[in-house]
């Protein structure tokens, strides 16, 4: 499948299998066992020099000057108007070495954006579009980790490796840096290595991940998982006008910083009402009927409140969940809503918390490797 | 030499694969030594081909001290941005921007990956960048119908320097070499394009009468006719 310039694999063909069974055949595998990905798609910049830290700081809406080397953190871009235009991880590889990932499709535009800031503040960095140079696959799974020590000498131990961090050494032989990130919500890794490493070490992982029964897992797959996890997909759940706080992405926001891009107009946003607000929901188990598609509209007193932003069946929870986009007052737990789905037929669907999986986040415990999804 | 696991894999493996060529490691790397005989390899060569060089290990070195630290390191760095001189042990020394160098080894020399393995120990002002290009050597006396087809830069008149342009729609780095016996352009790219520069260049160098020929063509002595 086309995502931006490059071609994904959207699922793993599985002999005497449905598309729809294949991919929840992989989902089931990374919930259960351990999967990889292709993710080398994501964009990937190097930020260094003396004034990394404080470059970083302004350009992304949350707290990176203090973070520590050897730890990463997700980070949130916004233009100067406040609207949301990429998002990523950003890891410390030493006081003034930075590297940032970006979205798939975003990697030339932020590029652009930051050397445009650096020379309009003047401010002393190297930034260097690493997106080709560096291949990158996520393995995951509560299998992942003992997968991963028999290929490599990096100390994976929790305490010594925890989640979110960011660690560089060899793994098959192959330089690598790895993020212990959880885009998918399970125990995982992240590893981005050099381009012409890539095939090398998929295969090695492939061939290590055997006794653990370990799928490859496409794109659909990765998108189920993420919505279980609420994951927000930036210019999916989001469009040319979403902010942070009707994406509910205030966490990821600190206002009480001296300057980010965009915060100005945050300010000014941030005490105004909502005019609609991204929420998740669920339709029950025992829904038979149509199922929402992406942009289908939420209706409200019989006026358009927002539209469906991401939707799938989750094989994980059994039941079909989403992202939309609704009114403020509408946006309470177990309230409930109406989507026009399609020959404008109305379904019932109920708010609900997100992330639907693991909401406590318990998947990225130790105890959590050994543990199988029932 | 075993060349079935090489760590390292061109990004036009899967094209090279299908000209079914008789392979060498060089640098980590499964590379074709030659694809037909050693004498159509020679005469190609001559008249017009299209060599993969993604093997070559590369790496640029940024930031306001990369000129004195390099120099410090008795590496030659050309006076002038795009200009170009040889690395002492072999291979490529570009000057790609004020503050910018660009470092390929050859075949047979080190020092890149030398510079690689001394990573960690980078003085301050000086800047590590890993390059991951794809890499091509276009030759042959007929080179530049091939590049009238798919490049606006003019290379019929000899250019002492790099050019840094488009080919077939890919932001390409291109350098005219002109010690060689035909004229040659080396192409470096983001190795994500790689496939689709390598097929669109084959594809114009074969309606030319040229073909794909192997790095052994470039390698003295490996690539001789057997008597």
């Amino acid at each position: 499948m086309h995502a931006g310039n490059w071609l994904r694999p959207e699922y793993y063909a599985a002999p005497g299998k449905t598309r729809r069974e294949a991919i929840a055949g992989e989902v089931a595998a990374v919930r259960q066992r351990v999967g990889l990905i292709d993710v080398g798609t994501l964009g990937k910049l190097e930020i260094s020099g003396p004034d990394a830290a404080a470059f970083i700081e302004r350009i992304y809406t949350g707290r990176l000057g203090k973070l520590q080397p050897g730890m990463t953190r997700y980070v949130l871009m916004c233009d100067e108007s406040g609207v949301i235009i990429d998002d990523g991880v950003a890891a410390r590889l030493d006081r003034d070495r930075f590297y940032v990932t970006t979205t798939t499709s975003g990697s030339d535009a932020v590029a652009r954006e930051m050397r445009r800031w650096a020379m309009v503040w003047g401010m002393k960095i190297v930034l260097v579009n690493v997106t080709g140079t560096y291949a990158a696959m996520n393995l995951a799974g509560p299998d992942s980790r003992r997968l991963l020590e028999s290929l490599t000498r990096i100390n994976l131990a929790p305490e010594r490796f925890p989640y979110l961090s960011v660690r560089e050494g060899e793994i098959a032989g192959v330089t690598a840096r790895m993020l212990r990130v959880g885009f998918v919500g399970e125990w995982g890794y992240e590893i981005h290595v050099p381009a012409d490493s890539a095939a090398w070490l998929w295969d090695r992982l492939r061939e290590a991940g055997r006794d653990f029964g370990i799928q490859p897992f496409g794109v659909e797959a990765q998108r189920i998982l993420r919505l279980e996890k609420g994951h927000v997909i930036i210019g999916q759940d989001t469009d040319g006008l979403t902010h942070p706080f009707e994406a509910g992405m205030h966490w990821a926001v600190k206002m009480n910083k001296p300057f980010f891009v965009g915060q100005r107009s945050l300010s000014i946003l941030s005490k105004k009402p909502l005019t609609r607000t991204l929420v998740g929901f669920s339709l029950p188990e025992s829904h038979a009927g149509p199922i929402p598609k992406e942009c289908h509209l939420v209706i409200h007193s019989g006026e358009i409140a927002g539209r469906v932003t991401s939707v799938t069946f989750s094989p994980t929870l059994g039941r079909v969940i989403g992202l939309a986009y609704v009114k403020p007052e509408q946006s309470k737990l177990g309230s409930s809503i109406e989507i026009r789905v399609d020959r404008a037929e109305m379904i019932r669907a109920t708010v609900v918390r997100t992330p639907f999986y693991d909401p406590e986040n318990q998947r990225q415990t130790p105890a959590a490797e050994l543990q199988e999804v029932s | 030499m075993n060349t079935t696991d090489s760590i390292r894999r061109s990004p036009v493996h899967d094209c090279l694969q299908e000209l079914n060529p008789e392979w060498v490691e060089i640098h980590n790397m499964k590379v074709p030594l030659r694809f037909k005989d050693a004498a159509t390899g020679i005469y190609l060569k001559r008249e017009l081909s299209l060599c993969d060089l993604s093997c070559l290990p590369k790496l640029s070195v940024k930031g306001p001290e990369c000129l004195a630290w390099l120099t410090q390191g008795g590496i030659r760095v050309p006076d002038t941005v795009y200009g170009y001189s040889s690395l002492e042990e072999g291979g490529l020394v570009i000057r790609t921007d004020r503050h910018e160098v660009f470092l390929e080894d050859d075949p047979a020399s080190h020092r890149v990956s030398q510079f690689e393995r001394e990573l960690s120990s980078w003085p301050s002002g000086v800047h590590l960048v890993r390059r991951q290009d794809a890499s091509f050597q276009l030759t042959g006396f007929r080179s530049n119908a091939v590049l009238r087809e798919t490049c606006g830069v003019d290379f019929s008149q000899p250019l002492d320097a790099v050019v840094m342009t488009r080919v077939a729609g890919v932001s390409c780095m291109i350098l005219p070499l002109q010690a060689e016996e035909a004229p040659s352009f080396r192409f470096w790219l983001d190795p994500s394009y790689g496939s689709y520069l390598w097929k669109a260049l084959l594809e114009i160098v074969r309606d030319q009468g040229g073909d794909a020929i192997g790095l052994g063509a470039f390698i003295p002595g490996s690539d001789m006719p057997t008597q």
